[in-house]
């Protein structure tokens, strides 16, 4: 065989940005001077990947081929990074090797390898998994833990613990069964809220407020003095969400499997994120970015709550970036060459104080701002950025026999029956945008400009919003905010169109005229 | 013969020449039950006795019946008739309802033109004045009263010249509608020259005064008409007053009678405008637009609103209602309440709810509604109680 080489090819499936990608694995065995080379665009973690090949080959009782050795990872022309290239290469080389002998046409194997030869996770299992063809009959290798997010998905793989266990499901010795979906441990219910809506007794517009956001998905702003709840009220809206469909988990899973390795727990979970978000926080750390573009905060609350507390705190321009996604629904991030997408689709719950002291309002004569203090502590927050906030929510201190309510004896939780009425309600919407012929989406996220026409506005009530936008002084996005929640005020009624009485109360949620608050 | 005016010139007569004053008509007609003076008159024989008058009153009583006016009193309803005059007294019920509680009003007012100018739902504004206004003061005048009757006020003023004459004109030529309280009979033109500017309020606007017609102007009685200027209006712009200024009478009887003062600013130097200055030492408000009077009168308005509505409050039964079936109230009964709550003090809607035990989304879509009505508006996270322009 001197003198002409021994090839062999495997598939390996890599991460960039959110997507998986498909890519191959050819070594190339020549004599020569022994040498060990790996091309195709790779950094330096693939670089790495020489020695912990090497080491692993040697370590499970297999020789490392003493000749000139060629890695080649196709397609040649993209950039590619990450650990998860280590196994595939170490399989190649056995396979080009003679060492082993493959039962399959072809094998799609991924994973890191530690010196010893075991098999690490990887980042990004999700989003891999995802881009395997549902109906191909070839053999997958993944790491063990993947495989709980492989059953998620209704993917047959192999999960292996070390190369050793590779090599003998390769070479055909063994094979595990396929497993389902619902094989997957679940956690059927959504566990206790931390904090239950009927805490909020004493201020039922609030109660109100959280209500409709949780029933139309609009996005909240939580006005209000230190200490009057506002974190609580958000905790509280987490609370009343129904909890995640099947499709949403998977967006969800293939965000955080993306960043890190995914714990059993955080798979099993149904319950919808909630993103505490500081306001130190950078442009990339909430977007997403970074040298290898990963998914920011926004993403990380798809299909939850992204929580802004203390909003004037925010910069600027970190404030300003959230625009286009609560407007798309997604986010693109430009890296190298390529671009990624992420998905962010989420509640934004913003909460601030009045003034920086906080006392303006529930004791004005203790507050020791300015007025110019609290009009530029207020301006902070982008017109822009309000203009998308649907419901404003001004919370008060809460007097003493509220509390006391709250804690005697006939306190009944309420947050957890609300869950499913609120999922009735979302499907009521989505079934509304299937007959009006529109992409489905919940009320506050419809960025459709006939609103008249998909939420069922009559000729008369659209006259009705239209003279109370012009009463009120309500710029055009003002009136949509309005309509947005009337429509969601009108499903909670079971109305099939929007009436007058819904237009009147979605009024006393609207955003104040920013400005002056001592008069 | 007009009876009703006949009626209304005897009492006048009376009161005139001493025989009776106007608070012992008054009496008499309770006493009697009688509900209007034309029974007074046709009764006179009866009524008017040594029982009701004093022995000089009864002796003047006696000798007026032998005088020439009363002999030939039918001519004199007939003059009088003939110039377009008619009467209201205070047993009418056209009688300004808010001139009554206020003290020293007159018992019978002559009129001519549309008496609809003092219907209480009008407002009105007395633009007073120097008779030698500076160039400031006509060109402040002018401004004010035009304004003003633009914004459908009527313009109440004296005819005097000077500001008066000047207000007068600049509402009918902006087409506002304008008062004049003459300080003569109706039959007579004081001042002379402004014989035009008076037959054109007697046809457009509308005459007033409490003299028997025939009555030549005296000085003595300038001041006394003053107090029907400000009766009649719901506050008193004075562009520009001396220091000597009968103006100054209008103003305090303004005070006395509770009705707002404006003063419109003027240079410390000017002689004309002493009073102006006087004025706003004593705390009358400086107007420095016409739009500090409008903010005002919507005041006025908007109280007398709401004190219409809170009149008709029935608190018991409503309490009863709100805890037995809150569904069954209706808008009225719930507006009723929240401006109860409203007028008192700014509230948020929660405390809105907490207090009367309302259901929170009645509470709310009221407010909603009220809002894009303007009657109310939202300061900060409170409801305010909205004063409207």
């Amino acid at each position: 065989m001197a003198g002409s080489p021994h090839n062999a090819k495997v598939k390996t499936l890599y991460l960039s940005g959110l997507e998986g990608m498909k890519a191959e694995v050819e070594a190339s065995i020549f004599p020569g001077l022994p040498s060990f080379e790996v091309v195709g665009l790779g950094d330096s973690s693939i670089r790495e990947a020489k020695e912990r090949v090497r080491a692993s080959i040697r370590s499970c009782g297999f020789t490392f081929p003493n000749q000139r050795l060629l890695v080649n990872i196709s397609p040649a022309y993209l950039h590619k990074s990450g650990s998860s290239f280590d196994l595939a290469i170490a399989m190649a080389i056995l396979l080009a090797s003679d060492q082993v002998h493959s039962a399959y046409e072809t094998v799609t194997i991924y994973g890191e390898l530690s010196l010893t030869g075991n098999v690490k996770a990887v980042p990004g299992s999700v989003s891999r998994l995802l881009c395997l063809p549902k109906d191909d009959c070839s053999v997958c290798i993944v790491p063990r833990k993947d495989q709980e997010e492989a059953s998620l998905l209704g993917v047959s793989v192999e999960g292996v613990d070390t190369l050793f266990g590779a090599i003998s499901i390769v070479s055909g010795e063994e094979r595990c069964g396929i497993p389902s979906f619902d094989d997957f441990p679940f956690s059927s219910d959504l566990p206790e809220p931390t904090a239950d809506i009927s805490s909020l007794r004493g201020q039922p517009s609030a109660a109100r407020a959280i209500l409709l956001s949780a029933a139309g998905f609009h996005n909240m702003l939580l006005f209000g003095s230190p200490g009057t709840g506002k974190s609580l009220s958000a905790r509280i809206l987490q609370g009343i969400l129904p909890p995640l469909q099947k499709e949403e988990k998977i967006a969800l899973l293939r965000v955080e499997s993306a960043l890190s390795v995914l714990s059993k727990e955080n798979i099993a979970s149904m319950e919808r994120p909630f993103r505490y978000v500081h306001h130190t926080c950078t442009p990339s750390a909430m977007v997403g970015g970074g040298r290898s573009a990963v998914p920011g905060e926004i993403s990380r609350a798809l299909h939850g709550i992204l929580f802004l507390d203390e909003l004037p705190e925010f910069p600027a321009h970190v404030l300003d970036l959230l625009r286009v996604p609560i407007e798309t629904g997604e986010m693109k991030v430009s890296r190298n060459n390529c671009t990624n997408i992420f998905p962010a689709r989420f509640l934004l719950v913003g909460a601030m104080n009045p003034c920086r002291c906080g006392k303006i309002l529930e004791n004005p004569s203790e507050c020791t701002c300015t007025p110019s203090m609290i009009s530029s502590y207020q301006g902070k927050v982008s017109g822009a950025l309000l203009d998308r906030m649907d419901i404003f929510c001004a919370l008060n201190h809460i007097s003493e026999d509220s509390l006391l309510e709250t804690m005697k004896g006939d306190f009944v939780p309420e947050s957890r029956s609300l869950r499913a009425r609120i999922q009735e309600i979302w499907q009521m919407q989505y079934e509304r945008c299937r007959e009006m012929g529109i992409p489905p989406c919940r009320n506050g996220e419809c960025r459709e400009c006939n609103l008249g026409e998909i939420f069922r506005l009559p000729q008369k009530e659209m006259e009705y919003a239209a003279m109370v936008a012009h009463q009120l002084k309500l710029s055009v996005r003002g009136l949509q905010r309005m309509v947005r929640l009337s429509r969601t005020i009108a499903d909670l009624d079971e109305s099939r169109d929007v009436r007058n009485e819904h237009i009147v109360e979605a009024v006393s949620f609207r955003l104040p005229a920013w400005g002056d608050k001592r008069g | 013969m007009d009876q009703k005016l006949a009626s209304d010139l005897f009492c006048s007569l009376m009161i005139a020449h001493h025989i009776m004053t106007g608070k012992q008509i008054m009496k008499i007609a309770s006493l009697k039950g009688l509900s209007s003076l034309r029974e007074l008159w046709e009764g006179k024989e009866e009524y008017l006795n040594e029982d009701s008058l004093t022995a000089d009153q009864f002796n003047t009583w006696k000798k007026f019946r032998e005088s020439p006016v009363f002999l030939r009193f039918d001519e004199y309803v007939e003059y009088v008739s003939s110039h377009g005059i008619h009467s209201i007294d205070r047993l009418d019920d056209d009688y300004p309802s808010y001139m009554q509680p206020l003290p020293n009003m007159p018992l019978i007012l002559y009129y001519k033109g549309d008496l609809s100018l003092l219907s209480k739902d009008r407002s009105r504004v007395c633009i007073v004045g120097t008779r030698r206004p500076s160039s400031y003061g006509k060109r402040v005048t002018r401004d004010f009263s035009g304004k003003l009757s633009r914004h459908d006020l009527v313009i109440v003023s004296g005819l005097a010249r000077g500001v008066d004459t000047i207000a007068h004109e600049s509402c009918l030529e902006n087409g506002g509608k304008t008062i004049a309280v003459m300080p003569c009979g109706l039959d007579k033109i004081y001042p002379k020259e402004n014989r035009e500017l008076f037959e054109k309020i007697g046809k457009d606007g509308l005459l007033l005064s409490e003299l028997l017609p025939g009555q030549e102007p005296i000085r003595q009685y300038f001041p006394a008409r003053n107090r029907i200027l400000s009766a009649i209006s719901d506050c008193v712009l004075i562009p520009e007053a001396g220091k000597q200024s009968g103006t100054l009478h209008t103003a305090s009887f303004a005070g006395a009678q509770g009705k707002e003062v404006f003063v419109v600013p003027s240079i410390i130097y000017s002689e004309t405008a002493a009073g102006n200055l006087m004025l706003l030492k004593d705390g009358a408000s400086a107007a420095t637009e016409p739009e500090d009077v409008l903010a005002f009168l919507a005041h006025v308005v908007f109280f007398r609103e709401i004190e219409e509505i809170k009149d008709a409050y029935d608190r018991k039964n409503l309490e009863k209602k709100i805890k037995d079936s809150p569904e069954l109230l209706t808008e009225e009964e719930i507006r009723r309440i929240l401006i109860e709550f409203l007028s008192v003090s700014e509230v948020t809607s929660d405390e809105i709810v907490k207090e009367t035990g309302l259901p929170y989304r009645m509470v709310v879509s009221e407010l909603g509604k009220m809002e894009v009505e303007g009657l109310i508006h939202l300061d900060s996270r409170k409801y305010v109680l909205t004063i409207r322009v």
